[in-house]
């Protein structure tokens, strides 16, 4: 079960340049040191975006595509 | 002359981390911040920036031709922008590229005397240069977005690298949410075939979007591509050919 709050915040917290600091020299720790759950560890440690996007709620969010002028038709 | 900007940035592509220094502090200052959000996590972030936001992304509507939902973009930056604010419009990755509604801001509000500016972002592409090991100017690299690449017949050499932008909504005039479209994929391969063996190696690659995720990359076969899996965000990737003789007279016009 994801907190899907507690995700959010936790991306939100690398925001701060010591905090993505420590995340990317220790990820293990900076996921403990922001309380996230065995399963989100879990899930941030499993790298699948897809399962990242749906416990964010974004599940079809992500990048919307471009129509170039001139391609209408 | 209107005392409003107009400032593009974007956000780069993977969540935060890609942000430049001066994208950030241009949406921290802006009076009024337009984007197109990609999801909560974006709109939460954008809105902790600056407290005066408008998320633009509900212009996007199943069935509306798109470049009615980019003109409508470009018009509201600019109504803010005349009313004398200094505007912030926010755009996912490089906000110059493959992003009409940024360019067109920009041009409609230079063409009124308004100050309009872009600041250079992370792509896509640069992003696929870093997790592919691909160095754009060994062997040269030239970038098409998929249906104009075939409506359009662009010539290019195969001894170059090979980009394509946006392969899963091939011929996809309108929001929709039924992708890949098949029969665009199946119309660039045959487009292909006339250049590259059909075993030529191929990579799918979509950019990782958050913190801590890996980018998704399928090596394939050529042949492979209209049965793969692809989603929006998939760019095609095609190495180059065998490298050409280089031409000793042409060299020896350069010295």
């Amino acid at each position: 079960m994801h907190a899907k709050s507690k995700l959010l915040d936790f991306f939100l917290s690398l925001n701060d340049g010591e905090t993505l600091k420590r995340f990317q020299a220790d990820p293990e720790s900076a996921m403990s040191a922001a309380g996230l759950s065995d399963d989100d560890k879990a899930l941030i440690r499993s790298g699948d975006e897809a399962r990242v996007r749906e416990a964010l709620g974004e599940a079809g969010a992500g990048i919307s595509y471009v129509i170039v002028p001139g391609t209408e038709s | 002359m209107s005392s409003g900007s107009l400032t593009v940035v974007g956000t780069g592509i993977r969540f935060i981390t890609q942000i430049t220094p001066e994208a950030r502090a241009a949406i921290e200052g802006a009076d009024k911040v337009f984007y197109i959000s990609s999801g909560p996590l974006q709109r939460r972030w954008i809105e902790q920036q600056n407290p005066s936001t408008e998320d633009l992304r509900p212009l996007y509507q199943i069935g509306r031709p798109r470049l009615e939902t980019y003109r409508e973009m470009a018009d509201r930056a600019l109504v803010a922008a005349r009313g004398g604010a200094r505007v912030c419009l926010v755009m996912y990755g490089h906000p110059g590229v493959l992003v009409h509604p940024a360019h067109e801001a920009i041009r409609r509000a230079r063409a009124e005397g308004i100050t309009a500016v872009m600041l250079p972002g992370v792509s896509s592409e640069d992003c696929l240069f870093a997790d592919l090991g691909v160095d754009p100017g060994a062997r040269g690299c030239q970038s098409f977005e998929a249906t104009d690449f075939l409506v359009y017949r662009r010539r290019f050499d195969p001894r170059s690298a090979l980009v394509l932008y946006q392969i899963a909504v091939i011929g996809v005039r309108a929001h929709t949410l039924d992708l890949p479209n098949k029969k665009g994929l199946r119309a660039l391969i045959a487009a292909l075939s006339a250049h590259y063996p059909e075993d030529h190696p191929a990579v799918i690659y979509t950019a990782a979007e958050y913190p801590g995720c890996a980018p998704r990359i399928t090596e394939l076969p050529l042949a492979g591509l209209p049965e793969a899996a692809v989603d929006a965000g998939s760019t095609l990737y095609v190495p180059p050919m065998e490298q050409g003789p280089l031409d000793p007279k042409a060299f020896a016009d350069l010295v």
